[in-house]
């Protein structure tokens, strides 16, 4: 009988098992880990966000005046939040999608569900845009995807935020102003986080399937009124990144404010 | 003995499906896809498109060809990718300084050759598209390209039965997504490898420069080589080449992308493969033919505050040079790729 090949022998198959059942475990050692990071406690968490200006609901078509004076309607407004996260002694991003995509015009996107771990908060946090990884990574889906017209596909970058209408005051066609807000590369990164604290009460505690439910007061004003004074006459196009954008964006960080908090 | 394989063939067996399956759930991955591997030829720098995040399969790839030669992904269904990027002109448009778009426009820029697409980490002339997924999106929603909507391509595509199947075999189910859509764009085009062109052959030992080749060659090394890197001949760095600024399409290049003056007139330096095919020259294709491109380094660049300091001294070229230069670029032009079915309209 010819000798057995070598690779054949009873231990050098029970090698051969063993490596691969090993290799079977360590390619499933991500979705596990994966499927982990969302069982930690949480508890539920809704954020209602009202668009308003200088208090009253803003709704398309309806005219405002500005600052300046300037009177003008808003046919469309369109902001990305995302990465939201609970500030305090141990701050934990909450759990869901990374991003959302608020629209004037889809009153249902102006809620957003989350779950964020439980604990004790003295404050909101998210990022108005979209981290600069998620802006160079690739085709996103969800509220990422470009099909949403959030995206500038001549040069890459989420549109963070967008504000069109019509006004007297404006030099283009119809009056129209377009503002468009994005841009990830320094120096006209136009990311921004608002950071919000609570005030009545200082502090919540998320428990465990609980409801708590935030509301939130985004003023328009603050778009145009802030530390960049934006004149509709002076400016009404801004569709790139730079430093117009960045400075814009410098504004409407400031518009979101906690009008009330529920907890159920 | 025999019992000793039929179990170890067994138990060998079990763990190998154990493997596949483990990392089936969820995943959507599709066992049944054939996968392949990005060419790497010799001497070239590591990948760069990231392909653990989009695996290629030879039915994504053949999703992607079709895709890539389909006029649906045009608003009037006349500019198919493959309108601007033609086979036989390295997939750029052949003798066409601007590219015909949707309704009877022109582009602004000169349609770059595709090949070697895995080596970059920006497109377009003035990089301004971070990855390769994204780049469809562009010529599809400019107005004077394909002037569509991405919404609108996704419907046209999802509501052709035949398509869906292709992404129900591909992508585990037959939605059709904008992610998933640039992905098979992207797992044809990363496959259309130029490296097999007579330098190559040289490069490999296989073949021999004739005395002109050989000559043009050391002339390339000694002035052109340092931009147009080898293997690649590009760096892919952003240069300005001294081109006067186009007095109506006042092209800034890097510029418009970074914002920065220092950007200004800087253009992606284009490979020199397949240079002999690839003309008009230029990133707005302002020189029709490679003579008018070596009479430009020679005596046409105009300095400004970012013009490359490389060209300081221009570049000065004899007409002996610029014959025996010619030879040598000869050899870029890889036939083989330039005709090779599998990038070919599918039938």
């Amino acid at each position: 009988m010819p000798r057995p090949l070598t690779y054949l022998t009873p231990r050098s198959i029970l090698l051969t098992a063993v490596g691969l059942i090993l290799l079977a475990l360590t390619a499933c050692q991500k979705q596990l880990n994966f499927e982990s990071g969302q069982t930690s406690p949480g508890g539920k968490i809704r954020l209602i966000f009202f668009p308003t200006f200088n208090g009253s609901p803003v709704l398309p078509g309806l005219s405002y005046t500005n600052i300046a004076g300037e009177p003008f309607s808003i046919q469309v407004f369109k902001l990305y939040v995302g990465k939201i996260r609970g500030n305090g002694n141990q701050p934990a991003e909450a759990d869901g999608e990374p991003y959302y995509l608020l629209d004037l015009a889809k009153p249902s996107s102006l809620q957003i569900d989350a779950t964020l771990k439980t604990g004790t908060y003295n404050g909101l946090a998210f990022l108005v845009g979209v981290d600069s990884a998620r802006n160079v990574s690739g085709v996103q889906s969800g509220a990422l995807d470009p099909a949403n017209g959030m995206f500038w596909t001549w040069n890459t970058g989420y549109i963070y935020a967008k504000l069109e209408g019509n006004s007297p005051v404006s030099n283009q066609i119809n009056g129209k102003f377009e503002y468009h807000i994005g841009g990830f590369r320094t120096p006209f990164n136009a990311i921004r986080e608002a950071k919000l604290s609570f005030t009545q009460p200082s502090t919540i505690t998320i428990k465990e399937d609980g409801l708590t439910t935030i509301y939130l007061r985004m003023d328009l004003a603050k778009w145009f009124d802030g530390p960049y004074p934006l004149r509709i006459a002076n400016l009404p196009v801004v569709t790139t990144p730079g430093a117009e954008a960045a400075s814009i964006a410098g504004n409407y960080v400031n518009m979101f404010s906690i009008t009330q908090i529920e907890q159920e | 003995m025999r019992k000793l394989l039929v179990i170890s063939s067994l138990v060998i067996a079990v763990c190998c499906s154990l493997l596949v399956q483990s990392c089936n759930k969820g995943g959507g991955e599709n066992a049944e896809l054939t996968f392949m591997d990005i060419p790497q030829p010799a001497g070239f720098p590591p990948i760069q498109y990231d392909v653990a995040n989009n695996p290629i399969s030879k039915e994504g790839f053949e999703l992607g060809r079709k895709l890539f030669y389909d006029g649906r992904l045009s608003k009037d269904g006349n500019f198919p990718c493959a309108s601007c990027h033609q086979q036989f002109a390295a997939f750029a448009t052949f003798e066409h300084d601007f590219s015909h778009g949707f309704n009877n426009q022109f582009t602004t820029r000169n349609a770059p050759g595709l090949f070697n697409l895995a080596w970059h980490k920006e497109m377009h002339h003035d990089g301004g598209i971070a990855h390769l997924d994204l780049q469809p999106l562009a010529p599809i929603t400019a107005p004077n390209e394909m002037g569509e909507t991405i919404p609108a391509v996704l419907k046209k595509i999802g509501d052709d039965p035949d398509y869906r199947q292709h992404f129900q075999r591909v992508f585990g189910n037959e939605e059709v997504t904008t992610e998933r859509m640039t992905k098979a764009l992207s797992q044809f085009m990363v496959m259309m490898v130029s490296a097999t062109s007579k330098y190559d052959q040289v490069k490999a030992g296989k073949a021999s420069f004739d005395v002109n080749e050989e000559a043009g060659y050391a002339i390339f090394k000694n002035k052109c080589a340092s931009c147009h890197k080898e293997p690649l001949f590009t760096d892919l760095q952003y240069r300005n080449n001294g081109l006067p600024m186009h007095p109506t399409l006042k092209d800034v290049g890097r510029m418009r992308i970074t914002g920065s003056s220092q950007d200004s007139l800087k253009f992606k330096v284009p490979s020199l493969r397949n240079v002999m095919v690839t003309y008009p020259y230029m990133h707005d294709g302002r020189f029709g033919d490679i003579s008018n491109v070596y009479e430009h380094y020679n005596s046409g660049i105009q300095f400004g505050p970012t013009t490359d300091p490389l060209l300081k001294t221009k570049i000065p070229l004899s007409a002996t040079e610029r014959g025996l230069l010619t030879e040598f670029l000869k050899t870029l032009t890889d036939a083989a790729f330039n005709t090779d079915p599998r990038f070919a309209a599918p039938q």
